[in-house]
């Protein structure tokens, strides 16, 4: 059954993958691109205000020329999350369907989709603010953590909503609230440093289309991906 | 004769055994899903960062 979960879950993601690629590159990824020349423009600024944050980069390291090549890699990088998502995804609907007898179609995957929808961007998201290149954050570590907690206490949080029984679903506030009551971590100084108020200004409104784009490709990806999920796993693994 | 030797111990201890060996396959495949996301989406590695940029931007998963 491994076997068969891997398999379905590399063509699973090829198309839930490229599906986002495709969107990404016409609403996303130009974002992006228009903020990076901002950030390239201003090291010195963003140095000066980095106090803890302890994530260098270190220029020498190899990374994707851009066109083709950064394009490739990050359709990659997609195709391989999607496959990650994919196999949780997976795992999920069957042992719902083995100890909740949960039904598994297209349109329950859906259900599943839109879960993975609000556990992986949409809650995240509201504490950490989608990002675009040249922007304010506190120290990645404690960004990643925070998205972690987040992740995994909206994921227990609805299980716990399906799967409990009674008055015992209750449980789920608790989980709800705890990356609120942890608090997600910002930066002294949030926004834009850059020293051209003009150049801020553009930046803002990237970033707010930036929110907005990548909310609305990360739900069609997770629809695209959970009703597939729901549809292979029915037709093509047997167990 | 093997015939029914197989099929005589596939009765006798068939549950428990595909139920054992089920919850370790959705175990191994979450696991699986989770170590690919950490290493396409969370690595701190430079060279890791780099090529998959532009999918942890769009993911919103922290970056930078």
């Amino acid at each position: 059954m491994f076997r068969s979960m891997v398999i379905a879950a590399l063509a699973i993601a090829l198309v839930a993958g490229l599906v986002l690629s495709a969107v990404q590159a016409l609403h996303v990824s130009p974002i992006i691109y228009a903020a990076e020349v901002f950030e390239i423009a201003q090291p010195e600024v963003t140095a000066a205000f980095h106090d803890g944050h302890s994530h260098t980069h270190n220029d020498e390291a190899w990374a994707p020329t851009d066109g083709f090549e950064r394009v490739g890699f990050t359709i990659l990088s997609n195709v391989l999350s999607a496959f990650g998502f994919t196999m949780i995804l997976l795992a999920c609907m069957f042992v719902a369907r083995d100890k909740a007898e949960l039904n598994i179609s297209w349109l329950s995957g859906i259900f599943w989709g839109l879960a993975g929808y609000l556990t992986f961007f949409v809650v995240p998201a509201l504490g950490l603010s989608p990002e675009i290149p040249s922007m304010e954050a506190a120290a990645i570590e404690g960004r990643q953590s925070w998205w972690f907690l987040a992740v995994m206490a909206t994921g227990l949080g609805i299980a716990s909503l399906i799967f409990l029984p009674g008055i015992t679903k209750g449980v789920a506030l608790v989980f709800i609230a705890a990356p609120w009551i942890v608090g997600a971590p910002h930066p002294e100084t949030t926004g834009f440093l850059h020293p051209d108020a003009q150049a801020v200004a553009t930046l803002e409104g990237l970033q707010s289309q930036f929110v907005f784009a990548t909310a609305l490709a990360n739900g069609l990806f997770w629809i695209v991906l959970g009703s597939l999920t729901g549809y292979v796993a029915k037709r093509f693994i047997k167990a | 004769m093997t015939m029914t030797t197989v099929t005589s111990k596939a009765n006798t201890t068939a549950p428990s055994q595909v139920l054992a060996s089920t919850n370790v396959q959705m175990a191994a495949a979450a696991i699986l899903g989770m170590v690919v996301l950490m290493g396409v989406g969370f690595a701190p590695m430079d060279v890791a960062h780099n090529a998959a940029h532009d999918t942890r931007h769009s993911f919103a998963f922290p970056c930078h």
